[in-house]
This record gives C-alpha cells, sequence and structure tokens, in this order.
C-alpha cells in the first residue's frame, strides 16, 4: 500500500482495490437476499458489517454497498446488483489526527461517529463514502475526484489545529 | 509616555518597529496603539472626509480613527487596520492613511475649510450640471478626494486553513463572564470551544488588575484559571479568533488569526483558519463599548474613550497625557480618573451628570484645552465617559429580538431565537461580581463559583441627548458624520433610522457604529420628538469585523477550487500532446495538433483521417446509469420520450429526455444489457441531473415500479473507434463476439472480451461512420485503449478531440442538447419528433407537448443553413433575418464549423417555421448580412450508408 | 447553515442536502385543463411562513423526504414525512 501522507498523528494510504458491488432492493427482502449472497445485510441506518470477509454497507434505506463479494448468487427476489469495482478508489486514514484531518472537509460529527458506522458524506466539494473502523476510517470516492481528494488532504495535513489540551 | 512599571507588556522584550518611516520602540504585549502613544504619538490619521487630525480614540475593536495600512512584505499589504488591534512584532511597518504629503502637513485639509458646503448628502444635490463632467472630473475629482487606505495590488500569497467543529457549549468572549461560564462547564466532560478576538484571553480582566476574585487579585486568579481550563483535555482556548457570524442552527463562523503577531520571517504555515462550529448551546459573553460624548471639537487627537485610557494605563502601562480631563457621564469614569491619578497625573474631573458639555476644545495636532463652563481648561488628554451600549451584534444576527429598557436607557437582549445565551456586558450585567455569576449560571452552575466583592452594576445614565447642532460635534468619527448632519437628514425628511443611517452614513463604516449608533439614535430621536425603540436600530450583519477574504475562502482556492475531473486516458491525450478543454467539471482532450498546427489545421486534418479511416476518441466523461429491476422497461418507457418496452435484448436506441415542461433535457444511447438491465447514457455535463431527475421520479411517482438506480459513469471507460477502418482495427482483439454486419448490426451491443477486458461492446456512432463504442471496465480503460492503438496504426488511426467529434456530428445532423438545444426546445422543434412514441399513454413531458403553443407551425425549428462558396464560418448565436426585413430576428445559428470534408462552412440554426421556409435567409453581423439558404440539417451521406455497413 | 433532520440518516448540515421544491404537488396527466396543468408546472404557493417542502439527501442516503420551514424564520420542523 502505497502512502499518501506520513507525518506525527497521521498516516493515509491507499487501499488496495477489492470488488465492489450496489445492492439495492426492498428492505424487507434484505434479509433473504444476504442469505443468498452470503452477507450479512445490515437493518439499522448507516451500519456496516464487520469481521473478515465480504462485508455490507447500509447507505440507504433500500441500498447496500458489498465489499469484498464476489461470485454469482441466483437471488430470488427482486433486486438491482450492479458492479462499481472500477469505480472509486479507497483511502485508509488512521492515526490520533484522522479526525482533525477529515475535519478539514467533512461536515459531520467524525468524533462522536461510532466504529462500525458508514455513511455517504462531503470531503469538500467532493462527494464521499466514509466508514469507520476499529483502528482507520476508510474514505471511497469516484477515481476522477482522486487528484482534488488527494489535494485536499495534503493541503489540510499541512494546517491541522493543534491538539486541545497540548 | 511609557511608565517604568505596570501593565502586562514585557518590559525584558523591546520590540522595534517604525510608524511612517519613523523608527520606534516599543515591548512585547503592546499593540502598535499602545507603542505608539508609549513614544508620544498622537496624531495617527486624518479623517474620511474632512481630514481633520485624529488620534487614537479607543483600545479595541471599536477604533474608528487610528486606521493604518501594515505592510508584512512581499505581497502583504493591509490597508485599514485599527492599530488598536494590531498587535506589536519586531520589524511592524505601518503607514498613515488619508493624508498626503505627510500627516501633519496634508492638503486634503482643505476640505475641513469647505466643510459648510459638504455635509452629509451633499453628493446628493450637487455635482450635476453639466452632466457630461459626472464621469470625466466630478467622479473622479471626489474619489481621489476621499477614501481610506490604498488596496493591495498583489495576489495574496498566505494559505487559510478550515476546519469543521462541533461542541456542545461554544463560548464567545473570555472576559469574567465567559471565563466563569468555561471553568462552570469544564468538569462536566462537555466539549468547550471559549474564543476571545484579542491577543490574550481576560477580556476587561486585563485593565484590571486592581479587581478582586475569590480574594485574590485579579490577574493571579485569571492566570490559575487559564491553567485550569488549558489542562482540561475537553475544553479548546482560540486566543485571536473572532467569533465573527452566528448563523442558523447554531453555526458560528470563528477566524483565528495564527500569524499576524509573528514578524513575517517567522510566520510559517497558515496566516488563518476559519472555524465552522455547530454548538449545542452558544455563551455570547462579547462585552460592552463605551459611547464617546457628542459635543463641539470632540474629535481631537488626544480626546478618547475613558476606558481606553485606563487600559492603556493598566493593561499596557501608558500613560497618554499628564493634564488630564475627564468627562463623566457614567460613574465608570471615575475609575479611569483614579487610574491616572494613581500613575501622578494631573486629574481634573467634569461631571457631566451636575455640568452642561463642553462648548468647544482646541489644539490643532493634539488638544491643548477645553472649554468648560468654567472657562478654558488646559489639558492634553481629554477622556470621555458616555456610558456602556452593550454589544448585541451576534445576539442580533441569531435573530433574537432586541429589546429597549426605558428605565436602563439601553438596548439589551431580548427574546432568543436559538439555544443561546447573553451574559456580562453584553447582557446589561457591568458588575464584575455579577458578570461571574450569570456567566457561571450559563456554563452550567456545577459547583462553587468565583466571586468578587458584589458591587453596583452602576446605573447607565440618561442617554445624551446633545442639543447641539454644531458642524463640529462628532457623531461617527470614521464617517465624519456630525450631530448637525443628524438633524440634517432628519429636516430633510428623512425618518426611519436606515434612511438617516444610508442618508448621513454614519455607522456605515468599518467601525460599525460601535460607538456611534447609540449617539445617532439619541440624537434623531431627539428631532424627531419620537422615543428611541420606536425609531429603532438597524439591523446587525455579519461579519462582527472585517474578515480576510483569504479566509472566507480557506481551501476553496487555486487548484482546489472546483475538483478537476480526468479520465482513464487523461494521461495518455497529455503525453501526445493534446490541448484540453473544460467540460463541467472534467478535462477532454479538444484537438490534438501535430507541429506546426493551430487548432483550425488540426481539426480537418482529424476530421478527414476519421472519414477515410479510423479516428479514436474517448468517450469516457459521458454520464452512465445502470437501471435495473423488473420493472426497469417500464420505468425507462415512462421517462424517455421513446418506447421502450419492446427494445430487444442486446439492441441500443437513441433516447430523448424531456423534462415535465415538455422541452428537451438530455440524450443519450440507451442498451439493453438484459431483460431488466439497460446502460443508459447522458450527456457529460447532463450527468448528474439526469440521475437526479430519475431518481425523483422513481421515489416520488413511480414508487411502486421495482426498477432502482446505480451511477456507472466512472465504472466504464468508453472508447470510441469511429470510421470505415472500425472493423478491421477491432477484429483482432475481439474474444466472444461476431462483428460480422449481419450478427452486428448497427444499434446493436454485445458482450464479451476486448484485448483481454470483459466488455460491453456497442456498435454506434455518433460521426456517422462505422462506428463502435469499447465499454470496458475503467482499470483497463487505458491498457485497451493503447491496444487499440497499436492495432490501428497500419490503419492510420488517428486520435481525434472534441472539437473534431463536434465537426463531424453535426455534418450528420446529429444535435448536442444545450448547444443546438436551450431549454425551450421540444422534441419536435429539434427535428426528433421520430423519437417519439406515438402511442404511448404516459411519458415525462407528454403532457405539455399538447399544449396548443406547443405544437405552433411557427415555432423556431431545426434547420441547416447552405452557405453561399467562399463564405466564412458563421459566429454561432449570430441572429438569423428574413432579408425582406432585416432588423426582425427569426431565429440563430446553433452551431457552424468548417467542414474540411465538404470543403465549405455549414451550419446548424433554429428558425422560425424552419422546415417550410422557403426563400433565402440572411445571417446578421458586424458588416452586411450573409445570404444564407435553410436547408436539411444532413450534410453527408443522407442515405446512412456507411453508418450500415 | 441548517441542520436538516434526514429521516434515515438523522440532523446532518445543509450542504449535504438539495432543496427540491414544493411539497404535495400531485402529477395528474390526464383530465387536466392546460391552465391545472401549467398551475402543476409553475405556480407555487410561496407562503410567508410554514412551507411544506422537500428535500433530497443527496449526498447521504439519496432519499427524498418532507418537512416544515418556516421561510420567515428558516425553522425546520422535522415532520416525520418520509414519503
Amino acid at each position: 500500500m502505497a502512502d499518501l501522507l506520513d507525518q506525527p498523528g497521521i498516516r493515509v494510504r491507499r487501499a488496495p482495490l477489492e470488488p465492489l458491488h450496489v445492492l439495492h432492493c426492498d428492505p424487507d427482502d434484505a434479509e433473504a437476499l444476504g442469505a443468498e449472497l452470503g452477507v450479512t445485510l445490515p437493518t439499522a441506518p448507516l451500519r456496516a458489517g464487520d469481521g473478515a470477509g465480504p462485508r455490507a454497507l447500509h447507505l440507504a434505506p433500500d441500498e447496500w454497498l458489498l465489499v469484498g463479494w464476489r461470485g454469482e448468487a441466483a437471488l430470488t427476489r427482486p433486486h438491482a446488483l450492479v458492479e462499481v469495482s472500477s469505480r472509486s478508489l479507497t483511502l485508509e486514514i488512521e492515526g490520533e489526527h484522522a479526525v482533525a484531518l477529515l475535519s478539514a472537509g467533512c461536515p459531520l460529527d467524525l468524533e462522536l461517529m461510532p466504529v462500525g458506522a458508514a455513511t455517504r458524506t462531503l470531503l469538500g466539494a467532493v462527494q464521499v463514502t466514509l466508514e469507520r473502523q476499529r483502528h482507520c476510517f476508510r474514505m471511497q470516492y469516484w477515481r476522477s475526484f482522486d487528484s482534488y481528494v488527494t489535494g485536499f488532504l495534503q493541503a489540510a495535513a499541512s494546517d491541522l489545529p493543534a491538539p486541545v489540551a497540548s | 509616555m511609557r511608565l517604568s512599571t505596570g501593565g502586562r507588556v514585557d518590559r525584558a522584550r523591546p520590540v522595534s518597529f517604525s510608524f511612517d518611516g519613523r523608527p520606534m520602540t516599543g515591548f512585547a504585549g503592546d499593540t502598535l496603539a499602545s507603542a505608539l502613544l508609549a513614544n508620544g504619538v498622537h496624531l495617527v490619521g486624518r479623517s474620511f472626509k474632512y481630514h481633520r487630525p485624529r488620534g487614537v480614540f479607543g483600545a479595541g475593536v471599536e477604533e474608528p480613527n487610528a486606521l493604518v495600512g501594515v505592510d508584512r512584505g512581499e505581497g502583504r499589504w493591509e490597508p485599514n487596520q485599527r492599530a488598536t488591534t494590531v498587535p506589536l512584532y519586531e520589524g511592524l511597518t505601518a503607514r498613515s492613511q488619508n493624508a498626503w504629503p505627510s500627516l501633519r502637513f496634508d492638503v486634503g485639509a482643505l476640505n475641513d475649510l469647505a466643510a459648510p458646503l459638504i455635509p452629509a448628502g451633499f453628493y446628493y444635490k450637487t455635482f450635476m450640471h453639466p452632466r457630461r463632467a459626472w464621469e470625466k472630473l466630478y467622479e473622479p475629482l471626489i474619489r481621489r478626494a476621499a477614501g481610506l487606505g490604498t488596496a493591495p495590488t498583489e495576489p495574496d500569497p498566505d494559505r487559510y486553513a478550515q476546519h469543521w467543529a462541533h461542541a456542545e457549549l461554544l463560548i464567545v468572549g473570555s472576559g469574567p463572564a465567559g471565563l466563569a461560564a468555561a471553568m462552570a462547564a469544564a468538569p462536566s466532560g462537555r466539549r468547550v470551544i471559549l474564543c476571545d478576538l484579542d491577543e490574550e484571553l481576560g477580556g476587561s480582566l486585563l485593565s484590571r488588575p486592581d479587581a478582586v476574585i475569590d480574594g485574590r487579585p485579579a490577574w493571579e486568579w485569571l492566570e490559575s484559571a487559564l491553567a485550569t481550563l488549558c489542562a482540561a483535555p475537553n475544553v479548546r482556548l482560540l486566543p485571536r479568533t473572532t467569533a465573527f457570524a452566528y448563523g442558523i442552527d447554531n453555526l458560528v463562523s470563528l477566524a483565528e488569526r495564527l500569524t499576524d503577531h509573528r514578524p513575517p520571517a517567522a510566520a510559517t504555515g497558515a496566516r488563518e483558519r476559519l472555524w465552522q462550529v455547530r454548538a449545542g448551546q452558544v455563551v455570547i459573553a462579547s462585552g460592552a463599548h463605551e459611547r464617546p460624548l457628542v459635543f463641539p471639537g470632540n474629535d481631537r487627537p488626544g480626546v478618547m474613550l475613558a476606558s481606553a485610557a485606563e487600559t492603556y494605563i493598566r493593561r499596557y502601562g501608558v500613560l497618554p497625557g499628564k493634564r488630564v480631563v475627564v468627562l463623566v457621564a457614567h460613574e465608570s469614569g471615575l475609575r479611569a480618573a483614579e487610574a491616572a491619578r494613581a500613575v501622578g497625573a494631573e486629574v481634573k474631573v467634569v461631571d457631566l451628570r451636575e455640568e452642561p458639555a463642553p462648548e468647544a476644545t482646541r489644539g490643532r495636532l493634539r488638544i491643548s484645552g477645553v472649554k468648560l463652563r468654567s472657562g478654558w481648561e488646559p489639558c492634553d488628554l481629554l477622556l470621555m465617559a458616555g456610558g456602556w451600549t452593550p454589544a448585541l451584534h451576534l445576539f442580533s444576527q441569531s435573530r433574537g429580538t432586541v429589546a429597549w429598557s426605558e428605565e436602563r436607557q439601553i438596548f439589551l437582549p431580548g427574546e432568543s431565537a436559538q439555544p443561546e445565551t447573553s451574559v456580562g456586558g453584553c447582557n446589561g450585567t457591568f458588575g464584575l461580581d455579577d458578570c461571574l455569576a450569570e456567566g457561571w449560571a450559563a456554563g452550567g452552575d456545577t459547583g462553587p463559583r468565583p466571586s468578587a466583592e458584589p458591587g453596583a452594576s452602576g446605573p447607565s445614565s440618561p442617554l445624551a441627548r446633545p442639543d447641539s447642532a454644531d458642524g463640529r460635534a462628532f457623531v461617527d468619527f470614521q464617517n465624519d458624520v456630525t450631530a448637525k448632519d443628524i438633524r440634517l437628514a432628519v429636516r430633510e425628511g428623512f425618518r426611519s433610522v436606515e434612511h438617516i443611517k444610508r442618508y448621513t452614513t454614519t455607522g456605515m463604516a468599518t467601525d460599525q457604529g460601535r460607538t456611534s449608533n447609540i449617539n445617532a439614535l439619541a440624537i434623531a430621536s431627539d428631532a424627531l420628538d419620537r422615543p428611541v425603540p420606536a425609531i429603532g436600530l438597524t439591523t446587525f450583519r455579519a461579519p462582527y469585523t472585517p474578515v480576510t477574504f483569504g479566509t472566507m475562502a480557506a481551501m476553496t482556492r487555486g487548484p482546489l477550487f472546483d475538483p478537476v475531473r480526468t479520465t482513464p486516458i487523461h494521461d495518455w491525450a497529455v503525453a501526445q500532446g493534446a490541448v484540453f478543454e473544460d467540460v463541467g467539471q472534467w478535462k477532454r482532450a479538444r484537438y490534438f495538433p501535430r507541429a506546426g498546427e493551430d487548432m483550425h489545421t488540426a481539426v480537418a486534418r482529424e476530421c478527414l483521417a476519421v472519414r477515410a479511416g479510423a479516428g479514436l476518441f474517448d468517450a469516457s466523461t459521458l454520464g452512465k446509469i445502470e437501471v435495473v429491476g423488473p420493472d426497469a422497461a417500464e420505468f425507462l418507457h415512462r421517462m424517455y420520450v421513446n418506447a421502450f418496452l419492446k427494445l430487444g435484448v442486446g439492441k441500443c436506441r437513441y433516447g430523448v429526455l424531456c423534462r415535465e415542461d415538455g422541452f428537451v433535457f438530455d440524450d443519450g444511447v440507451i442498451g439493453r444489457i438484459a431483460e431488466d438491465r439497460f446502460h443508459v447514457t447522458t450527456t457529460t455535463g447532463g450527468a448528474a441531473g439526469v440521475l437526479h431527475m430519475m431518481e425523483d421520479y422513481r421515489q416520488t411517482e413511480f414508487p411502486e415500479l421495482k426498477v432502482w438506480l446505480t451511477s456507472t459513469t466512472e465504472e466504464w471507460a468508453t472508447i470510441a473507434l469511429q470510421g470505415p477502418r472500425a472493423r478491421d482495427i477491432l477484429s483482432p482483439l475481439v474474444e466472444g463476439i461476431d462483428l460480422d454486419p449481419e450478427s452486428f448490426p448497427h444499434m446493436a451491443l454485445k458482450l464479451g472480451r476486448v484485448a483481454g477486458a470483459p466488455t460491453r461492446l456497442w456498435r454506434v456512432s455518433f460521426t456517422g461512420e462505422l462506428g463502435f463504442e469499447i465499454n470496458v471496465p475503467s482499470i483497463h480503460g487505458r491498457a485497451v485503449w493503447e491496444a487499440v492503438w497499436e492495432a490501428g496504426q497500419r490503419f492510420g488511426i488517428t486520435a481525434y478531440g472534441t472539437e473534431t467529434m463536434h465537426v463531424l456530428r453535426a455534418e450528420k445532423g446529429y444535435i448536442i442538447v444545450g448547444q443546438d438545444t436551450d431549454g425551450t426546445v421540444t422534441p419536435f422543434d429539434a427535428g426528433l419528433g421520430w423519437a417519439v412514441g406515438k402511442t404511448k399513454r404516459d411519458f415525462v413531458g407528454k403532457r405539455s407537448l399538447e399544449r396548443p403553443a406547443m405544437l405552433r407551425a411557427d415555432r423556431k425549428q431545426l434547420v441547416g443553413l447552405d452557405l453561399p462558396d467562399g463564405a466564412t464560418v458563421p459566429e454561432e448565436g449570430a441572429q438569423i433575418v428574413d432579408p425582406a426585413e432585416p432588423t426582425r430576428a427569426i431565429g440563430h445559428v446553433t452551431s457552424a464549423y468548417a467542414s474540411a470534408c465538404l470543403g465549405r462552412p455549414i451550419a446548424m440554426a433554429m428558425v422560425r417555421g424552419g422546415r417550410e421556409r422557403i426563400g433565402p435567409v440572411a445571417i446578421a453581423g458586424e458588416g452586411a448580412p450573409v445570404p444564407a439558404r435553410v436547408c436539411g440539417t444532413v450534410f453527408i451521406d443522407p442515405e446512412g450508408a456507411r453508418l450500415s455497413g | 447553515m441548517l441542520l436538516i433532520p434526514c429521516p434515515h440518516c438523522g440532523p446532518r448540515a445543509e450542504i449535504e442536502f438539495r432543496h427540491a421544491g414544493e411539497a404535495h404537488l400531485v402529477r395528474r396527466t390526464e383530465g387536466v385543463d392546460d391552465a391545472e396543468w401549467g398551475g402543476y408546472l409553475y405556480a407555487r404557493a410561496n407562503p410567508r411562513g410554514l412551507h411544506a417542502e422537500r428535500w433530497r439527501h443527496i449526498h447521504g442516503c439519496g432519499r427524498f423526504f418532507n418537512l416544515m420551514r418556516d421561510t420567515v424564520t428558516d425553522k425546520v420542523m422535522d415532520t416525520g414525512d418520509a414519503s
């Protein structure tokens, strides 16, 4: 993984490409479809499944983003399954200043974002999908926005506010 | 003069600076104003209109007079800085404003002599004749004669940071009330932000070493309070930070100054930071401003606010004058008198609650005397204690209603509109103990609160109603507005405070009326014989103090102003020397010039090459939406004008999308990948808008349909291979796809592999030539592009850009939405009536297309223009006229190009009743109208033979 | 900047949303005369005061929903109307 940023309290790396699919369905069919796909589809809003292996991010009432799922599946309920593995790039942001870095451009209250939460939001002018894992934030965005996103993070990293109580 | 002891300045750290080229010394902790006063500099500026000599008047943001320009070198010039808030640093270079050739001898002072001719609003009554003289003579003269400061001429080289923050409690102001609130809140663990616009935290306590809190001297208490707050992990302290805007839902904007207090060489990093704070609760502890008194000659250097003098003595260790007269209309003035006496000044107190206001003052460049009832009293410092005005700006910005207290004769915060509380001076609470109590309660009231000697808050004096009509009794010092001006405005019929303000310009300067609004109101009230609250306060608007443009823009500048989007093929095009154009946020290759070519020759070559052999074009920016579900076909059938239910799997159809008003909104080819899956394309610029519109209908109008939408614009790279040799080039590269025209007709699609990558291969054409659009996942885009390029070399394959693409499609009469249409064009107008499904029950826009206005024969219709030999390419947008009536436009040119393939210019146009028009038309331009004839829109291969090969 | 209560995501900053016009407009394409149809396309209540309107959480869940906003005070009321 290439390091985009490596400074005290922050490390930003490119995550390796992995299979990505958008799944749409009626929320009532989610459990059955999840079983057929072999991925748990979280029912609570803005939650991501955890653990090793393929997981799903519940980004909208009728929409999940499947990460790391591949293969064929015979699905018996109405649904839309669209591969988007090429569409996005993903960065991993970790360190004690990760919240401060993302807060240069993201209006969410990131300090209070729970581990295992995932949502679409903004970083500056670009829409991103943000997921909080135990050790890092994962931020996904459409690939054409790469020069903006990386430029933004690099600029923000050079002007972080001092941490409180230093 | 500098006192040998006292104040918070660090006498062990002298600091050199210069003012108007004169080198001087101050101390770390000084402001420019305190350092100038310490060096005996009392003349610091010339007033805006009359160029009267002016000196330091206040000690903070309320300063109206001491405006200077600060030069930090290398393009960092900032005019109109208040010397009272400029922190002194080593090497600071400041210059006075609005005086020429010098402060002492200012030619502009002639304005003062002409004062009777130039009262408020004089420019509404003069400079009218002769009318021609306004532009060339009067306006330039007036602009040169008036004005404050000179604008910088170089771009701002600094960078500015930004940050979203969230806090359960935001406290604005770190005086006793604000500090008490912070200390009460800290133990709760809530996130607390405490900000103050001053260099140091402490507010009014910084000028009150004599005060006692919890039995300790104020500065000792302050130090320990700050230490406690500093150590609390949930409390963020932000000095040098101005809360400048209170927005809806408790979003407060703060501007933090990071480096202006340092010498430029040491000022690394961002210069300022914009904080956007969403607060659960806001406590406003912004204090109050002292009012001056209005009497003739109240503006000379050496006349200042009593509290300002107290601050210079107690906080900065500077005595601004040795023979002091203190005009006391409010008892707080006595504190200044006492402070001056304590350091050896001769002090005379004049109690204006018993005596009349002074009649006059004298002293040209510094006050030398004041005329009291008892006669002329010599003085070199005249202090005014006119009472206190709560700083209601942020409260008012929060949309709280301001209330007038008749008893106390001040405006106070009334009903809150958002979760906020005003405490301390800005709430009309002036006693130290009361401020601590109020702040503590607002902060959560936990535990024992800090306390001081309970003292009288001090009654507010009745608001002075200066009856002076003198032209030298100043109300607004910065804009040179006098009491006479306000009475003049009332006499001339201006009754509302908004009109009085605008006519006289009182309260409209950079100090935003801090020291003038209430006095102006009092005079107006007197003149109108109406009570103050009936006249009202003007609306307080953000920003509280001027904010640097750089901070407002923060990171949204330069390369980060707007994302620059590039396709997977971009770097290849760069290496080939392509010239790019912006299409929305995307960079698209416009043409690929070879050595010595300009755009015209490059495009001519590219066009000929495509029609003769083959061309390669990057169409990856076009929008793509995957429409999937059992009702996918029904959904598209309802959205687009076309019949889509019967489109077979493996087939493509050109779709036209209208808005509900019947006008063409977007277009694109749609391919059916499977029974329940469509690959929809849109224009590059329309991608987001089409998806948004589709989602709107899907969620709101057609919720019963089982269909879902996914944006796949960036999932697929789209490589357009166009030209008679296209199939030859593609053959060796495909796997699992039969390219034979019988098997793979025009407007069909197949799945398979190209150059090893999975593909959705479409046989479509925007050029009118045999053509394919190779869709591959974008991670394979570059590799596949290069494979096709390689394979095409022996067929003379040519890379072409958007300019050539435009010409080739125009030769075939294909429209470009947004160029040939403008949001007022129906499918029928654009010659696309064939696409409209005749038996469709409903589609978006259908009802509108039935309106009579949409069916009129004289609507503008898309036609081609036949131009005479040797004609130049018409300008796009040029008006088209009937030669018999050359002043009435009957249409306009929508697209026009030099066609290399035809050897002459071509154009498309929208013309009234165009399709039925007989007879010549003409294109209006700079010279004589150019004759033309209406013709069909297809200039090349109207039978379409080249397409179906 | 408004804090808008998205029925699915909770309160979020206004910049994540896109205003989508007056709420409760019914699209009826059959049996309406031109005047009525024109009203559907263009005529809006534009009240001074409470306004039922649509928003879309475009940089979030992407859903359209309704809420009430006072056009004078800009205060938003969550009506819980996710339709």
